[in-house]
């Protein structure tokens, strides 16, 4: 099992694999927290005054998280599954012989597996990161109102936001605030539209 | 027994999903090995041909023909052996 794991940590920090999951993971780990942040603006926008409300915004919310996980996994393990079969075969023809045995077949049965799993988690760790405030919206209203919630949850998610962008300026190797800033203002572009959406 | 000490390979191996780092440091590290030196003399679409030359005090060759070919590459022949005397 642990010889497993090394095995596994080995192949998913392969300059073959890493690179391809760190953009799945800023990726959608982006959906996630776009979809959520465009759940609690629309709740706050219809308004949220009592807990039963907020636990409709929260369940919605949950609902999307796990199906943008869900999509993530599928879609990312097909699609890599495919590309990594095809580049084996083009290999084995160029190698003239059976490369599935081998440590470069083992790399590509393996990547698909934690591609997937990078991308259907980082939209869910995203996503739950921003419904946090409306946990404790839900379980303490006493301390935390509804609408607090949903507008702690809006920071929190900008927070996010703020994260991604700021790690990809690390990888990039370019300003981590600058990079961070970019994120944060596409969340705020979307945050301006649907309040005036809303207004209307 | 005569020991082998040093061996010139001929290896196809591919170009972008195995580093020549990663060969040479994995054969490197096998036991009875001394050193590798790898030289690219062909490149073709997604794979090249490389010469080893590995040598060692002990060299062990089957077991490194099996690693070589392990790691995705593909032994075509051994152009040169040289083995010592251990007496």
């Amino acid at each position: 099992m642990f010889e497993r794991l090394k095995k596994l940590k080995e192949y998913a920090t392969s300059e073959h694999v890493a690179p391809i999951s760190r953009r799945y993971f800023v990726m959608n780990g982006f959906d996630g927290a776009m979809t959520v942040l465009g759940v609690i603006i629309g709740a706050l926008i219809a308004g949220i005054t009592t807990t039963q409300e907020l636990r409709l915004v929260l369940f919605s919310a949950l609902g999307s998280t796990l199906a943008i996980g869900l999509s993530g996994t599928a879609g990312a393990f097909m699609a890599e599954k495919a590309e990594r079969v095809r580049e084996l075969k083009e290999l084995e023809k160029r190698m003239m012989k059976d490369m599935e045995s081998t440590a470069v077949g083992s790399e590509a049965k393996i990547a698909p597996i934690w591609v997937s799993i990078v991308d259907g988690g980082s939209p869910v760790l995203t996503a739950l990161t921003t419904l946090v405030p409306l946990f404790f919206g839900m379980f303490f209203p006493e301390v935390i109102k509804p609408q607090v919630a949903g507008y702690l949850a809006l920071i929190v998610s900008l927070t996010v936001l703020f994260t991604l962008g700021a790690y990809l300026g690390k990888i990039s190797k370019r300003s981590v605030i600058l990079n961070g800033l970019k994120m944060v203002a596409a969340g705020v572009f979307m945050t301006g539209i649907l309040f005036l959406a809303g207004g209307f | 027994m005569a020991k082998i000490t040093k061996l010139v390979l001929d290896v196809l191996k591919p170009s972008e999903k195995l580093s020549s780092s990663d060969l040479v440091g994995m054969l490197a590290d096998l036991k009875g090995t001394d050193s590798v030196d790898l030289t690219v003399e062909e490149l073709d679409k997604k794979v090249e041909t490389i010469s080893l030359i590995i040598e060692g005090t002990n060299l062990d060759v089957d077991l490194i023909q099996e690693k070589i070919e392990e790691s995705g590459a593909s032994l075509h022949s051994i152009d040169r052996i040289k083995a010592t005397s251990s007496s």
